[in-house]
């Protein structure tokens, strides 16, 4: 399903931010893992995922950092700061009170029909 | 990262892909080493898109693929290059920005300097006019000394050549009259025979009160006044201080000693509220009157009473 841009781009950062925070990852991975473990409801794109890696450095709630891959290539492994986990933690808490309240308003609209 | 694995990365990329990246990096137009590490990464990353492909034409339609997915170069490139202005420290945005600022402060300053030098100034106030207010003095024309002075300037004759020079310019060394030559002698004579009626004007302009001249200036431009009538009230200085000289060797002290004072009087018109130029030619022309004096005094050993009226007339 396609979800309109504006939907995800206010929750694209809490994703990464999630997925980095079980372990860090390098850029491919970290497209594949979204996909994964939303069970490919969420995609995001290609052209989104490093502008989007390269602000949540400058904002420091991830770090980056060249290292070698277990295939032995060079990879920038990119893993959540601290500050990022805080950061992460406010959005999941706005998130659950969004969600609770959109459950509210299409739980009495599924009623009604 | 090392130059070798970034180049290494590349090499094994399909065409396509290698030529997107680098376009990507030609349009991030940012710091080289930037560019080389987002190269770095794209590379890694289309790297493990094509890992799993079997033949050469796989490889090719997948990366075609992931460069769809990527979207326009362009747009990355200046999202890219957005997002990693952002990673700047502090030090070096001030560092930059105050770069800038000096930069365009320069430029502003050379367009300036060129607008300054392209122009033509404007002259907003009539300073010539101005300079004639201030001047002008308040009292009767009829006792102006101009427009005598300008009578005897229209009968001026020209002074005669001796030996291809002017007359003045060869004698100009000479103080007395026994130090001029028979030929040098008879050209003052009859010089000063041809401006007689122009000296005996000059003398009565000498006599008013005040000279004022309507100034002339192209443009209304104050260095361009002109004083044509300034030369010439120097000659006739001259002419009548050499006339006191032969009148005084001729023994008529009166009449040396009013051409003096005539001499001196009209170098006090030239002064006043005047331009650097009229002042320094009438302090010029006192000058003279009171050499020409002194040389008199000198040779004709006057005692006090045969002078007294110069002196009174002086010290009025």
């Amino acid at each position: 399903m396609k979800f309109e841009s504006q939907l995800l781009k206010g929750i694209a950062p809490a994703v990464v931010l999630e997925i980095l925070s079980r372990g860090p990852m390098y850029g491919y991975e970290l497209s594949q893992a979204i996909e994964q473990r939303s069970s490919e409801i969420l995609t995001l794109g290609k052209g989104t995922l490093y502008p989007l890696l390269y602000n949540l450095e400058a904002k420091k709630l991830v770090k980056g950092k060249w290292e070698d891959s277990p295939s032995g290539r060079k990879r920038r492994y990119y893993s959540i700061t601290s500050k990022g986990k805080e950061q992460l933690a406010a959005q999941k808490a706005q998130l659950k009170e969004l969600a609770a309240g959109l459950n509210f308003v299409f739980g009495r609209v599924l009623t009604t029909a | 990262m090392t130059d070798e694995h970034k180049k290494d990365n590349l090499e094994k990329l399909p065409a396509c892909a290698v030529e997107f990246i680098k376009l990507v990096g030609r349009k991030m137009r940012y710091r080289r080493s930037v560019r080389e590490d987002v190269q770095a990464e794209l590379a890694a990353h289309f790297e493990d898109a094509l890992r799993d492909c079997n033949s050469e034409q796989e490889r090719q339609q997948k990366a075609q693929k992931l460069i769809e997915a990527f979207g326009d170069a362009g747009l990355l490139a200046v999202l890219l290059r957005r997002a990693k202005k952002r990673c700047r420290p502090l030090w070096r945005m001030v560092f930059v920005r105050s770069f800038q600022t000096v930069g365009v402060a320069f430029i502003c300053l050379i367009l300036y300097c060129i607008y300054l030098s392209l122009g033509r100034p404007t002259i907003s106030v009539n300073y010539v006019q101005r300079a004639e207010e201030i001047t002008r003095p308040v009292a009767d024309e009829s006792l102006n000394a101009a427009p005598l002075y300008l009578e005897a300037i229209r009968l001026y004759a020209e002074e005669p050549n001796i030996a291809g020079k002017k007359l003045l310019n060869a004698i100009s060394g000479k103080q007395a009259p026994a130090e001029l030559i028979e030929e040098e002698l008879a050209l003052l004579k009859q010089w000063i025979a041809d401006n007689n009626d122009a000296l005996e004007i000059f003398k009565q302009a000498t006599n008013k009160p005040y000279c004022w001249w309507k100034r002339q200036a192209k443009n209304n431009i104050m260095f361009n006044i002109l004083m044509p009538e300034l030369s010439k009230i120097r000659k006739f200085g001259l002419l009548l201080c050499w006339r006191a000289k032969l009148a005084a060797s001729e023994n008529r002290i009166d009449e040396a000693f009013e051409d003096v004072l005539a001499c001196y009087r009209a170098g006090m018109h030239c002064k006043g509220l005047r331009t650097l130029i009229e002042q320094l030619v009438g302090m010029a022309m006192e000058g003279l009157a009171c050499g020409t004096s002194s040389i008199i005094l000198q040779e004709k050993e006057l005692i006090p009473r045969n002078y007294r009226p110069f002196r009174m007339n002086l010290r009025s």
